[in-house]
This record gives C-alpha cells, structure tokens and sequence, in this order.
C-alpha cells in the first residue's frame, strides 16, 4: 500500500485526477458505502465513478475546489442510488402524474414573486429531501451548465430520462416555493 | 410582433435562480460531509482500489500518448501531402516551360528502339574510287513518276542530291561515292534484294514509304519516296542516264 501511495504521491507524476482521487477517495468511499452498505459494490461505485469524472475532466478545474468535490459526490451519489434501486427494485419518490411540458410553458414556471433568493440553501436541502437527485440533476444542469447528453453519461440515464427529471425537479421547485407540499417518499 | 417570443427575461432569470439553487445544494453537500468528517477520515481506502487507479491513470497515459502520436501523425502526413504536391506542381512547370529538359524527360519516357540497318559499301582496292566532283558527272532519271518534276538538289564534296516533288510529296534521289555509309530504317519494313540493271539492290517497304538503294561500281545511290508504288521507283531507277 505504501509502495502505491509513493508511487501516485509522487509530486512530478501528479495530475488533477491523481490529485482528486487522493483528496476525496474516502469521502467517495463514505458515501458510496453509506447509500449500499457493501464495501465491494462501494469500491465499485467509487470506481465507475472516478472513470465518469475523468471524461469531464476540466484542465480548469482545482482539485481543491468545492464544485469539482461537489461534482464527483453528486456522481457517486447517483450511480449508487442507481445500483441501490435496481438491486432492491425500489421506486423513486411518487409525483403526481406531471404533464412534463417544456420549461417555457408559463404555467409551470413558478411565479417571479415567490423566487426566495435569500432562502436558496433551504430550498435546495428540502428539494434533496424530496428526491435526492432533483437538486443534483438541477445542479448539474444550471450550476455546471452541462447538456443533457453529459449528464446521461455521468448519471447512466438516457436523455430521456434526464429530461424528465429535470422537468420533476422544476416541478417540485416550483410547488415548494408556492407552498405546496405534498410528495411521499418512497 | 415578428421575433417576439415572449417571457425570455423570466426564463433567464429563472435558469439563474436554478443555478443558484445548484450553488447552495453543492455548499449543502459539502456541509453534510463535513459533519461526517471524523468518519470519513477513519475510512479505509482498500488496497485493491489504489491498484485499481494507479493501472488506471498508466492507461489513460498510454492512450494520451497514442492520441498524441496519431495526431502528430496526421499533421505530418497532411504536410508531407502538401509538400509533395507542391513539389510535383513545381517539376512539371519547370519540365514543360523549359525544351531540354522536357524532351530529356520526355525521351526518358519514351520507348526507343535503334531500327536503322546499317549498310556500307565496301570498296574493292582496284577499283578506281574517285568521283566526279563536277555537277554534270552525275545521273539523272530519264523517268519520273506522274506529277513529279525536278525541283533542286545539293552536292556535298563528291556527293549530289536531287529532289523531285508533285508539289505535295518528294522524292529524293541522292548518289554518293562508294564508301558512305547509309542508315536505312527498316524496323517493322518489308525488304526485298531487287536488281538495277546488273546491279544488287534493296527495296525497303514501310507503310508509304519507298526507299530503293542500289550502288556500281562507283557510286551508291538511294531513292527515298512516299506515297508512290515501288514499280514507279524502280523504272525512275532503272532509268538513270550518265549526265556528263
């Protein structure tokens, strides 16, 4: 083990994806591990997941920033809840049936009026507690500004699976911020 | 209105309250881990996963460097293309602008085959071997083919030359002191020993060309022709009279 970590500790031989993986590969460990309580499907997950990142990998990114920590968690996360699921054939948090109608339709578009800047964070914890991927595929969509191409691949979905979340995910934005509240979680 | 499409300023500004809503959800996941933090620094990183990343940082190393290679690759053969093509481009123009250098290329193309015969008259020692160098020491047809009339001739040293012509062919009748030597092309020709008189001769057929030669004792003489029947050429030949 030693020899290993000599060998990617090695300063001249470090690269940004060497970097990250030695900054968060615990962090990814806990929380692969946490979701499957199964060490080898973590080991997996945390695999699968750093060849993901390694393909949207940014020459500008800084290993030691919150967004590229941020992002390589919200992939783990997701390919974990992914194998979860299919391992125990759950379903995700029940909707009402939505009509997923594009964001410019006005009607489901929340009103200007009750956007609550100042209580973003409370939004997005609750719109975790909802279903745990909303925020991230909002995050991945807005925050990163990736396509719904790149988020399939990262997320293992095909787009059209990413558009529909992201349309639930609006969907349940708006309605917590017009007050109305009422999902199950599954 | 044309191009109005209505409610783009609050779609941009709902896309920015969605980033912000990503910004505060990623200070969230990061709040959340960090009060897992005595946790999360306990966990063990098993042995088979850091084997696991360091094969597979070798391999996207070899595969950057391959990547690199086939780049450098394709640059240089698109270089070497333009290159070549420049340097073909610049040979042909110097080729064909400049005479020696494009028939020289050209010969080098062309298939050449030495077709020529060579005779030469050899001359018996008792025989009296100089010529008449005066113009009327010559001979001259009693007999010409239809149409064809006297036109010129030219003597070099001992030799003469006549040329008759109808106006659109020629033929030239050219004598020449035993000793010369003629080059007769008979590569793909039809060749026949005919006799002059009580001279040795050879009729050489080729396409439309006629070329009779035959020699005395003193001369040799040669009837070159187109487009007139060996029968004519011979009775021209066989009509030579001593012009003195």
């Amino acid at each position: 083990m030693v020899l290993f970590l000599s060998v990617i500790e090695d300063e001249h031989l470090r690269s940004l994806l060497e970097e990250v993986y030695l900054l968060y590969r615990k962090d990814l460990l806990y929380i692969a591990n946490g979701i499957l309580h199964d060490y080898h499907e973590a080991e997996d997950v945390v695999q699968t997941a750093i060849i993901k990142f390694s393909d949207y990998l940014d020459k500008n990114m800084s290993p030691k920033c919150h967004k590229t920590k941020a992002l390589i968690v919200i992939i783990v996360r997701n390919t974990s809840i992914n194998i979860y699921n299919q391992r125990k054939n759950r379903k995700t948090a029940k909707v009402e049936a939505l009509n997923e109608q594009a964001q410019q339709d006005p009607s489901m578009m929340p009103e200007i009026s009750v956007l609550r800047l100042d209580q973003s964070g409370e939004m997005a914890k609750r719109l975790s507690e909802i279903n745990a991927s909303y925020a991230d595929i909002l995050t991945l969509k807005y925050t990163y500004e990736y396509l719904d191409m790149e988020i399939a691949d990262m997320l293992s979905m095909n787009e059209v699976n990413v558009r529909k979340r992201l349309s639930r995910a609006r969907m349940a934005l708006k309605d917590l911020l017009e007050g109305d509240v009422g999902y199950e979680w599954i | 209105m044309n191009g109005y499409k209505g409610n783009t300023g609050q779609n941009d500004m709902l896309k920015a309250y969605y980033k912000l809503i990503g910004e505060a959800h990623i200070e969230n996941i990061l709040d959340d881990l960090s009060k897992h933090e005595e946790e999360i620094r306990n966990t063990e990183v098993p042995e088979s996963l850091n084997q696991w990343f360091t094969f597979f940082i070798q391999q996207r190393k070899k595969e950057e460097k391959r990547k690199d290679r086939i780049r450098m690759m394709k640059q240089f053969a698109s270089r070497a293309a333009i290159i070549t093509i420049l340097l073909i481009s610049t040979v042909t123009v110097v080729t064909f602008s400049v005479e020696a250098i494009r028939v020289r290329v050209l010969n080098f193309f062309l298939e050449v085959n030495d077709t020529y015969t060579e005779i030469q008259i050899q001359v018996e020692d008792n025989q009296q071997t100089m010529p008449d160098i005066d113009q009327v020491g010559y001979y001259y047809p009693t007999y010409l083919p239809d149409g064809y009339i006297y036109e010129d001739y030219r003597s070099f040293g001992k030799s003469v030359m006549i040329t008759f012509s109808n106006g659109i062919e020629e033929i030239s009748f050219d004598q020449s002191p035993n000793g010369a030597s003629y080059q007769l092309d008979t590569e793909d020709a039809e060749t026949r020993d005919v006799t002059i008189g009580e001279s040795e001769g050879y009729l050489i057929l080729k396409e439309n060309r006629v070329i009779l030669f035959w020699n005395d004792d003193l001369n040799g003489y040669t009837i070159i022709s187109y487009d007139v029947e060996a029968d004519e050429i011979m009775k021209m030949a066989e009509s030579m009279a001593l012009q003195e």
